[in-house]
């Protein structure tokens, strides 16, 4: 509920910004209207092409799912349920284009906001029914028997790697977190930070310059830590039973993680050092960086254990404020953000431990 | 002679969800030596009552004591005095039946094959299962791993909430004979919540029934002994119970 609340002010807190900084810059952003105007409508495609497809995928998932499935129900029946599951989604969701349109050539005072509101909540509509409505035809058998669950738990390369972490007590708590949630670090994921963390140090040689090889190595060893990272176990009655501490397990958890992710972080940031040897006060400040970075993400993994997105939302919204307002009112005030949003993470983590413990 | 402590002591405890209580006014006591069968209708609150004292949810009242430790106070210590069979579907799904017994002997500091009453993966059947994932496990299987964890390192209380239900006869049969052995030798006592009359008839030396959240009977060892003397003769006490309870509801 506090949660809830929390997320609904700091929602509308960062409307109210945003409409304050259109304004702000509204004779420029008149100036260039047609092409803010293009920029919106592609976006919103992007949005609505992305949202449909999410939906579809859910609403396909909601109707095979196992009790649904021994029943006699008819594929094609089947596929009806999705698209109108579908559609009743996507027009509870067009509103909020219509809402931004509005909201952003109000902010501008460009003529045509009703016009604006309208074509935006059309164009995010047409792209989600466009993208949602024949993913509704693939809800068939073979779909229904390639359900994730199904499969066996095969870690992943750069898991196996880590693997030998797990041995310490309490054992195998990282490959449950793991294989709990039906993922597993994405080899194709640790590959992609490699070429980027690679393409930085190249950059990096190339203009004997440090900076890209310690940011490569902090937003690279946050990311793997982010794709490392599930607290599913945290709210098993195995371990909510057994006499071991919040903490504890949090750390077994926690350390495969971070260990890839401290790994990465020194592979990128060693250009840093070859460039320039005398270079360690960036690395040192990127390394700290990348703590706090791992510790905000931890935090909303440790609140919002059961759902990776939320975490992740949680965490996109933190960072967002801490940056939005360091870039809008200056360093020192994005600290003080960042100062709070620390007493924030304090109080989040008490209210996990508190749900693990439940007593005390 | 001074009475042993107990291990497990409950003091007007009442628990639910959100705002609502399920479970309220409850007392019990648990000494070593004893098994005690916790009977009660669907919804009376059994499950409800064993997660409040294994400390999965919250007390709204009361004070449970397990081996004179507080759970409130010292979480860590008190759980060291149990083992608790979790659900089957509470298992972790994606580890092997080996990794989740080493998880739980990992935890609590021992082998994983270190059970108070000698082996238990070739009484149970599990040789077959143990490089197997859990959740490719059946229901009786599962119940089997998550026994076989509880009893690892011998927690003077072992709390099982159904956890003989999805048992074949064999299984079902042989643990019912380690957990009585246990519980003889008088340094181990099980609660036991179950449908399963005839177990309780068999093997509980304290019974209580629970209704509506709150104990509607107790039966102590003495009238358990004189009702296994007839035949159905348990069975007529706990349906007389129920029925008496139904007609004052």
């Amino acid at each position: 509920m506090l949660l809830t609340a929390g997320g609904l002010l700091l929602l509308i807190y960062n409307a109210v910004s945003l409409y304050q900084a259109l304004a702000q810059a509204a004779p420029t952003i008149r100036a260039l209207w047609p092409r803010v105007a293009l920029g919106g409508i592609a976006v919103v495609l992007l949005v609505g092409i992305l949202c449909g497809r999410l939906c579809a995928r859910w609403a396909r998932r909601q109707a095979q799912a196992p009790w649904l499935a021994v029943l006699p129900w008819q594929a094609a029946a089947r596929a009806r349920a999705v698209r109108v599951a579908c559609l009743a989604i996507g027009g509870v969701l067009m509103p909020l284009p219509a809402f931004c349109g509005w909201g952003v050539s109000h902010a501008v005072a460009a003529s045509g906001q009703a016009w604006a509101a309208t074509s935006l909540a059309v164009c995010f509509m047409l792209a989600f029914v466009t993208a949602a409505l024949p993913g509704a035809h693939h809800a068939s058998e073979e779909e229904q028997l390639a359900q994730p669950d199904a499969r066996p738990l095969k870690p992943a390369l750069a898991w196996r790697l880590v693997a030998w972490l797990d041995q310490w007590a309490p054992r195998w708590t990282g490959l449950w977190a793991q294989g709990d949630s039906g993922g597993k670090l994405s080899v194709w994921w640790f590959g992609s930070l490699v070429i980027a963390g690679g393409s930085a140090a190249a950059l990096s040689q190339s203009q004997s310059w440090t900076s890209p090889s310690v940011i490569s190595a902090v937003i690279g060893g946050n990311l793997a830590y982010i794709a490392g990272l599930r607290g599913s176990p945290l709210l098993s009655p195995v371990l909510r039973t057994s006499p071991v501490s919040f903490a504890v397990v949090w750390a077994a958890m926690a350390r495969g993680p971070l260990a890839l992710s401290l790994l990465w972080f020194g592979i990128a940031a060693l250009p840093a050092f070859v460039v320039s040897l005398g270079a360690w006060r960036p690395s040192l400040g990127g390394f700290g960086v990348l703590l706090l970075l791992n510790l905000l993400y931890s935090t909303a993994a440790a609140i919002t254990p059961t759902s990776r997105r939320q975490a992740l939302l949680m965490y996109g919204f933190a960072l967002y404020a801490i940056l939005y307002q360091g870039v809008h009112y200056g360093v020192a005030y994005g600290a003080l953000v960042g100062v709070a949003e620390l007493g924030l993470v304090a109080f989040l983590w008490r209210r996990a431990r508190q749900r693990f413990r439940v007593h005390g | 002679m001074d009475e042993p402590m107990p291990l497990l002591e409950v003091t007007g405890l009442a628990a639910g969800y959100g705002r609502t209580r399920i479970v309220d006014g409850v007392d019990l006591c648990v000494q070593p030596g004893t098994w005690l069968g916790l009977l009660g209708a669907n919804g009376s609150g059994k499950s409800t009552l064993l997660r409040a004292i294994t400390g999965q949810i919250r007390l709204q009242a009361g004070r449970v004591l397990i081996g004179g430790i507080d759970l409130a106070e010292a979480p860590e210590r008190a759980k060291q005095q149990f083992g608790y069979a979790v659900d089957g579907a509470d298992l972790p799904e994606a580890l092997t039946a080996l990794q989740y017994l080493e998880l739980v002997a990992s935890i609590r500091g021992c082998a994983a094959d270190a059970w108070p009453c000698g082996d238990l993966i070739g009484p149970l059947a599990l040789q077959r299962w143990m490089h197997m994932r859990i959740g490719d496990c059946s229901l009786g299987t599962r119940m089997k791993i998550s026994l076989a964890g509880a009893l690892l390192d011998g927690p003077p209380l072992l709390i099982l909430d159904e956890s003989l239900n999805g048992l074949d006869p064999v299984a079902s049969w042989r643990i019912r004979g380690i957990l009585r052995e246990l519980v003889e030798g008088g340094h181990h006592a099980v609660v036991l919540s179950t449908h399963m009359l005839e177990t309780v008839a068999t093997n509980c030396s304290d019974v209580v029934f629970l209704d509506g959240g709150a104990i509607n009977h107790r039966w102590h060892a003495t009238q358990l002994e004189a009702a296994r003397n007839t035949a159905g003769g348990f069975e007529a006490l706990v349906m007389q119970a129920l029925l008496e309870t139904r007609s004052a509801a």
